[in-house]
């Protein structure tokens, strides 16, 4: 599932990924990610924006992790931030890894593979 | 403010003059206290950063020591003269800031403190900070305005690459689909095999022509050795014939030396010479007749045969060089068409580097748009500066507080989502640049 209130952001990661063969879901916020992990039936990573509208990226990776599905799933962090304590932030909260945008396409898909044995 | 003042300035008068009628020099006194009014009048309304009330003060205290001094013919050692107010009032205004003058309070259209250079300066600058909302207006709506561009150009981008794989994948199971199939192979299988019996076939032709000819041939020998033998036999007629012609001379010339009774042999001795004479006749006319007969039919055969063959030759051996290049050309196509299949494999992995490429490069659209929001956010707050500040030139009352514009870049400089941001916002502001984020990816 890709989450970024950015729709130029969406259709990037859309295209790299879905040319490397991936599924994928979207959504433009935080509030929306939560509502369609709480009905999917099988999402196996989640790539999420940091700053983005109400709930930001971490608020949304802390309300992830409190869902069955989602506890050990890989969830990284996309964003133009690159500050250590946001990182340190996110990966208490449960982050899996932090991409710094822009990313470039062959990086994308070496984490992706990376963190998704066997797809 | 300025009519207190001048009610005070009034009060003062009268005390001086009564001081003066006290003393008795009525006029000096009179004469000083409206050289000192004008005085302070003219430099109260430029401000002292004092209050009003501290003017008047000064103006009465002098006044009264002035007084006190000249009733008790010494000068107070307390006391405040009327120089030191007059220098008071002199120095202070010269002391006083810039910022310290834009905050004194300016009353519009009266006499006393608003002089004309004051109030035309504050609505000046008021009316000019003013029409600042227009400016932060045009900037905010033009970077909106970039940002709707911008996003909508990466849209047209992605859609253009899409289509252009997806062109290419077409291509690429089209080709795939028509050249590495067995049907090709088969059809070429096929041909080859049909062109490999065509040419047996006309061989077989061809050597059948060749038989026939040689048949002719043969036959046309056998024909010849039948009038070869024809003709032997004839002259072996012949032969027999000279023989017995000569056999009958012989027995011409025994039988006259018989006589009589040789007169019988005679007879028939010359019936064999006339039968030789035939024969050898019949013979000669055979001959010639098989020789017309040889002649002829060797003409004819070989006449047929040899034009035919001639003409079956070339056109058999026209038709089997066409077929054989025929199978070559379609050889050459296949072959051109792996060749092309390979070179569209190669050059579709090619543009599919630059297409995924392309689909990162996209993400600057998002980063700008950050950037641009940053900006139009900054403008928003100076506008709201600067509508404080009109405030502060406007409020008549009393000094309002603003929030000085550091504070608020603060704000700005904390909102920041990006180091390059942070990075810029240092440099301009004269520090050096000093984010350090750390790997651009980095897994926990």
């Amino acid at each position: 599932m890709l989450v970024d209130d950015s729709p130029t952001m969406l259709m990037s990661l859309e295209g790299i990924l879905s040319k490397a063969g991936y599924g994928l879901m979207k959504a433009t916020s935080g509030e929306a990610a939560l509502e369609t992990a709480k009905g999917a039936k099988k999402i196996d990573m989640v790539i999420t924006d940091l700053y983005m509208g109400k709930m930001n990226g971490i608020q949304l990776i802390k309300a992830l992790r409190q869902l069955q599905n989602f506890r050990f799933a890989p969830i990284l962090m996309l964003t133009t931030e690159s500050q250590q304590d946001k990182r340190a932030e996110a990966k208490a909260s449960g982050a899996t890894g932090w991409l710094v945008k822009p990313v470039q396409p062959t990086d994308l898909l070496q984490v992706v593979r990376q963190v998704l044995p066997g797809t | 403010m300025s009519m207190i003042a001048s009610h005070r300035l009034q009060r003062l008068r009268y005390l001086w003059f009564a001081t003066a009628t006290t003393v008795g020099c009525g006029i000096t006194t009179a004469a000083l206290g409206s050289v000192v009014e004008r005085v302070l009048t003219g430099y109260a309304g430029t401000g002292v950063g004092l209050g009003p009330g501290l003017v008047t003060v000064i103006l009465l205290v002098s006044a009264f020591a002035l007084g006190r001094s000249w009733l008790m013919g010494a000068a107070g050692s307390d006391g405040k003269s009327v120089l030191p107010a007059i220098g008071l009032a002199v120095i202070a205004p010269a002391a006083g800031e810039d910022e310290s003058r834009n905050e004194r309070p300016c009353e519009e259209g009266t006499g006393a403190c608003g002089t004309p250079p004051c109030d035309q300066r504050a609505a000046l600058v008021v009316t000019e900070l003013q029409a600042y909302h227009f400016f932060t207006n045009l900037l905010r709506s033009q970077t909106q305005d970039i940002i709707e561009t911008t996003e909508a150009a990466a849209t047209s981008i992605v859609t253009a690459l899409q289509q252009v794989d997806r062109a290419i994948s077409d291509m690429m199971g089209f080709l795939e689909q028509s050249s590495a199939n067995d049907r090709v192979a088969e059809i070429v299988d096929r041909t080859e095999q049909e062109m490999h019996l065509n040419r047996k076939m006309l061989q077989e032709f061809m050597d059948q022509r060749a038989r026939d000819a040689t048949d002719a041939v043969v036959r046309q020998e056998e024909i010849r050795e039948a009038t070869d033998h024809l003709v032997g036999m004839v002259r072996h007629v012949r032969e027999i014939a000279s023989a017995t012609n000569m056999l009958a001379l012989n027995a011409t010339i025994e039988a006259a030396r018989a006589g009589d009774a040789g007169r019988g042999f005679l007879v028939v001795a010359s019936e064999v010479k006339a039968l030789s004479r035939q024969s050898d006749q019949t013979a000669r006319d055979l001959h010639s007749g098989i020789e017309r007969l040889q002649a002829t039919i060797a003409n004819s055969l070989e006449t047929i045969i040899h034009q035919h063959v001639d003409e079956e030759s070339k056109s058999l051996t026209l038709v089997t060089k066409t077929i054989t290049d025929l199978t070559d050309n379609l050889e050459k196509l296949i072959s051109h068409q792996r060749d092309v299949l390979t070179k569209v494999q190669h050059e579709s992995e090619a543009i599919a580097r630059p297409i995924m490429e392309l689909m990162g490069s996209i993400q600057f659209q998002d980063i700008t748009r950050q950037q641009l929001q940053h900006l139009s956010t900054a403008s928003m707050l100076v506008d709201d500066h600067v509508e404080a500040m009109c405030r502060v030139l406007e409020d008549t009352s009393s000094v309002p507080e603003i929030i000085p514009l550091q504070t608020l870049m603060e704000d700005v400089f904390n909102r920041y989502v990006m180091a390059s941001q942070r990075d810029s916002h240092r440099e301009a502001g004269g520090q050096t640049a000093m984010e350090d984020g750390g790997p651009k990816i980095e897994l926990f």
